[in-house]
């Protein structure tokens, strides 16, 4: 499902929550915008947080993040074709 | 509710500045106490910070900082250490009950790092992992740039300290995971674009072929390109009329239809020379009539757009000084964004003052660079994706113009568009090529019909025909696959572009919804913190009308600090208007009220050399709130407090308050980075039975710096046991004459006594000092060795040493029987029991 001009309620993280579960707070909202740009964001997720580590920006851990997700949005072209189809 | 840990005791040999070599120093703390660890300059203490750095972080930021070839590796082992080895062993204690845990962490010769844990716990480098909080481990320098800093990287420093460390790198990973310059490149957004218009090209040229072939072989234009597979039923049953070719035809569709085959079985019906040449004419034709679908002027306008780029091009990298320069300023980038230099305004190879930013300078130049990069990349892409690429490539392929393999010049031009070394010179001369071949078509086809047209009459009309409706309809099957192809593959990428592009869309709202959820967070603990730090600074710098206010931006992670009020003035800036003392109390106080709120594993601060710039009052404030209102057990939610220090003011209220409930204190002696470090509580029996055994095997040197420690040790025993004054300037003068101040403040003491008869002292010890103990410190050490004579002593003298002092400590001792069995008690003073 699809709505990217959707806005997801107004996201809080909770206090007394930890990063993890704010996390999966975050990307279950996300899925009122794209379900299926969520579940690659959820299960890439770990390696978007090694993009960052300690504030310091990894470029490699950035495109390997990407080279996943592209991975993965292929992925979803064929899952969504009807077997067989080119 | 998860368990918090104190840390309860610090062992380390081999590690940086403590070699201890089979004699770890050892260093107890109390939870429920205040811990201060004294030391003067060079004896180990910021040894004891960076082992647990390394501990915790796994890496010291100072070594870290080092470029490679210093190699760093190379400084984390004590340098004298006979085995090059290091262990450092941690003992936690929970607040919660649950049962306590030692870690200990080995550092082979090799540099590889083992954790393991004596107590059992399963998963030792995991525990370690939940200590690494922003404030557990805080230096001068964390708080020193709290307010140098730009207040972007001031924020993301700070959210670590808020306990959000990871929100702010999770959300600096989203900011760089939806940037949609290196989204584009990283999800090959140009070369998908790239495709796609090759893919459109591509179909639409077969288009142009289906079209004349279907129009040679039905009579007819092609108008519905929307029913071509009606369009190639037509073609095949046209072609199924005819008599002489049925039996190929019929009950057949287009794609099982072999051309190959129709062909031989006409050249069988009529074989000739002459016919095999009018059906290469007709080849020929095709071949140049299809040459003439390319958009020349296209082609032209593409060149000129070439010939623009590459001179745009040359003159970015005019602008741009080599790549030497390159490197260097990317060299100085890393440095500036590593934090290495952090003078703005001064050039960091020469120290000269400069009149702008340096990191912009910097910038700007990388900038230039960058600029030309992409210049040579969108001249490579605007090749590849040129219809003069695929102009060139088809006239070069193209049989009827003959260009011989080696004459082809596509697969050099490719290699130079490619290594974006393509000169203005190299395209002049691939134009004039593509030039000379296109201008070559209309002769070549010119001759080639007027040939079709000879040979037509000399044949029989029918095989004539025959033979290029043939042709016709094998032009029309290939042209139809091609086309079929490539609308499949313009589908197939598109479709790949634009599910790239909702990622794009969809990753760019993610970061946008996590920033703002990780603002109103941070917000939240600012604010939660807001009355403490602002009483914090209150209690530390005793101003009131100095009032510092955090504020952090909306739509970014800049923390900005200001002064709420700058007596009777508002909203000013912290940065400008702060002394250094007033700058690091704001930064303690926001620190320790963060940490204060924090709620992860370590429930410990060690503070390491943090009053650096605060004179003594602003340290004893400071002191005072950590004893009284911060340190647990007084403040139940509080921390355990372990402060390094070298000051040697500080240490006067260390030694004050040390022993008491509620302070424990260490100080350090020794010689490190060769000798071994102990501190008080170690003990000076331990200290003396190695002295004594390192003499009986007549290891002299290795026993000397041992004896100076005991002697300064049992002097300052005696120091504080009788309460002798000492000069302000005593813990500040030359360390290494500590032993002869000590024996000046003894004696000058004792004597005074002695003239103002208040000395409590018998005459046989006042007898003993005068006349043996101290002529024999002062013969025996303090004038060989305080003095930098060379020599060693022999190991009987040094032994004598011992013993006087040994002596000389009894003498400020005396039998109290008053109650019960006689005990060997310290003099109260000089002057009393």
């Amino acid at each position: 499902m699809t709505d990217q001009d959707a806005e997801p309620a107004c996201l809080r993280f909770d206090e007394a929550k930890s990063f993890s579960d704010n996390c999966r707070t975050f990307l279950a909202s996300l899925e009122k915008v794209d379900a299926d740009m969520a579940i690659i964001l959820r299960d890439n997720w770990a390696a978007l947080i090694a993009v960052v580590r300690e504030g310091e920006r990894d470029s490699k851990a950035r495109g390997e993040f990407n080279s996943k997700v592209a991975s993965a949005l292929d992925s979803l072209l064929k899952s969504a074709k009807p077997n067989g189809a080119a | 509710m998860m368990s918090r840990y104190f840390l309860t005791r610090l062992a380390v040999e081999g590690f940086r500045g403590v070699n201890n070599e089979n004699d770890p120093l050892d260093i107890v703390f109390e939870p429920n106490s205040v811990n201060s660890v004294f030391a003067v300059n060079g004896i180990g203490k910021s040894s004891i910070f960076e082992a647990l750095c390394y501990a915790i972080h796994g890496a010291i930021p100072k070594l870290q900082s080092l470029q490679a070839q210093e190699r760093p590796q190379d400084y984390y082992c004590n340098r004298f250490h006979s085995k090059n080895t290091a262990f450092i062993a941690l003992e936690f204690q929970s607040d919660d009950g649950t049962a306590p845990i030692s870690i200990r962490i080995d550092r082979d010769a090799g540099g590889n790092r083992t954790v393991t844990s004596p107590s059992g716990h399963s998963d030792p480098e995991a525990f370690l992992a939940t200590l690494k909080e922003a404030f557990a481990l805080l230096d001068y320098r964390t708080f020193a740039r709290f307010i140098e800093e730009s207040p972007l990287e001031r924020g993301r420093t700070f959210s670590a300290l808020l306990g959000l460390a990871d929100y702010s790198d999770c959300r600096q990973a989203l900011q760089a995971a939806s940037d949609s310059r290196t989204l584009n490149t990283d999800l090959e957004i140009k070369v998908l674009t790239t495709a796609i218009g090759a893919a459109q090209q591509a179909a639409q040229q077969a288009l142009v072929t289906l079209r004349s072939s279907y129009e040679n072989v039905t009579g007819k234009p092609l108008e519905d390109i929307v029913r071509l597979d009606e369009c190639a039923d037509e073609v095949t049953a046209a072609l199924g009329n005819v008599e002489l070719l049925k039996a190929h035809f019929v009950g057949k569709a287009l794609n099982d239809i072999d051309f190959g085959k129709i062909k031989t079985a006409i050249k069988t019906a009529e074989a000739g020379e002459k016919r095999r040449e009018l059906e290469k004419a007709v080849e020929s034709i095709a071949a140049l009539e299809a040459l003439v679908v390319h958009d020349l002027a296209a082609v032209a306008d593409e060149q000129h757009k070439i010939g623009a780029l590459i001179d745009d091009r040359d003159r970015l990298l005019v602008l741009t000084r080599g790549d030497l320069f390159k490197r260097l300023y990317e060299s100085a980038r890393e440095v500036i964004s590593k934090g290495a230099w952090t003078e703005d305004e001064k050039c960091p190879l020469c120290d000269s003052n400069l009149s702008s930013s340096i990191r912009g300078h910097v910038d700007e130049q990388l900038a230039q660079y960058a600029e030309a990069a992409a210049k040579i990349s969108e001249i490579k892409d605007m090749w590849q994706a040129s219809a003069w690429k695929k102009c060139l490539s088809a006239h070069e392929a193209a049989a009827p113009l003959a260009v011989e393999p080696q004459a082809r010049q596509l697969a050099a031009m490719d290699a130079d568009f490619a290594s974006g070394d393509i000169s203005r010179d190299d395209l002049a001369a691939a134009v004039t090529w593509t030039s000379g071949l296109t201008g070559k078509v209309a002769g070549v086809l010119m001759t080639a019909q007027g040939r079709k047209e000879a040979l037509e009459k000399e044949l029989p009309p029918s095989l004539v025909q025959l033979t290029e409706q043939v042709e016709y309809g094998r032009q029309f099957k290939d042209a139809l696959k091609l086309y079929r192809n490539n609308q499949q593959e313009e589908s197939a990428q598109q479709l790949r572009l634009d599910v790239r592009e909702r990622w794009k869309t969809f990753i760019s709202k993610a970061t946008t919804v996590f920033a703002e959820a990780e603002a109103a967070l941070s917000k939240a603990r600012i604010k939660g913190i807001d009355a403490e730090y602002k009483s914090m600074f209150h209690e530390i710098m005793q101003v009131g009308d100095v009032v510092p206010d955090l504020q952090r931006a909306d739509d970014r992670e800049d923390l900005h600090v200001q002064l709420s009020d700058f007596h009777g003035q508002h909203r000013l800036s912290a940065r400008a208007l702060l002394s250094e003392s007033y700058r690091n109390a704001l930064a303690i106080s926001v620190f320790l009220a963060a940490a204060l709120k924090h709620s992860g594993a370590p429930r410990f601060v060690v503070l390491d050399d943090v009053t650096s710039s605060f004179d003594a009052g602003h340290q004893y404030f400071l002191m005072e709130l950590i004893r009284t209102k911060l340190q647990q057990p007084q403040n139940t939610d509080g921390l355990q407090f372990i402060i390094l220090s070298h000051d040697g003011l500080l240490e006067k209220y260390f030694d004050r308050l040390g022993g008491t409930t509620g302070w424990h204190h260490n100080k350090l002696q020794g010689s490190p980075p060769m000798g071994a470090i102990l501190h008080q509580a170690q003990g000076a029996d331990r200290l003396k039975t190695t002295i004594v055994s390192l003499l009986s095997a007549g290891q002299v040197s290795q026993a000397e710096p041992l004896i100076r420690q005991y002697l300064e040790y049992k002097l300052q025993q005696i120091i504080r046991r009788v309460d002798i004054p000492v000069p302000i300037d005593f813990a500040i003068k030359d360390t290494s004459r500590m032993v002869s101040n000590c024996l000046d403040a003894i004696t000058s003491a004792v004597e005074l006594h002695r003239k103002a008869e208040t000395l409590v002292l018998d005459s046989q010890q006042v007898q003993d000092i005068d006349t043996a103990h101290v002529p024999a410190i002062v013969g025996n050490w303090v004038s060989h060795y305080e003095t930098g004579s060379g020599s060693s002593l022999s190991a009987p003298v040094l032994s004598g040493v011992i013993k006087s002092i040994d002596a000389l400590a009894e003498c400020f001792k005396y039998d109290d029987g008053a109650v019960g069995a006689t005990v060997r008690k310290w003099y109260r003073s000089l002057s009393k029991r």
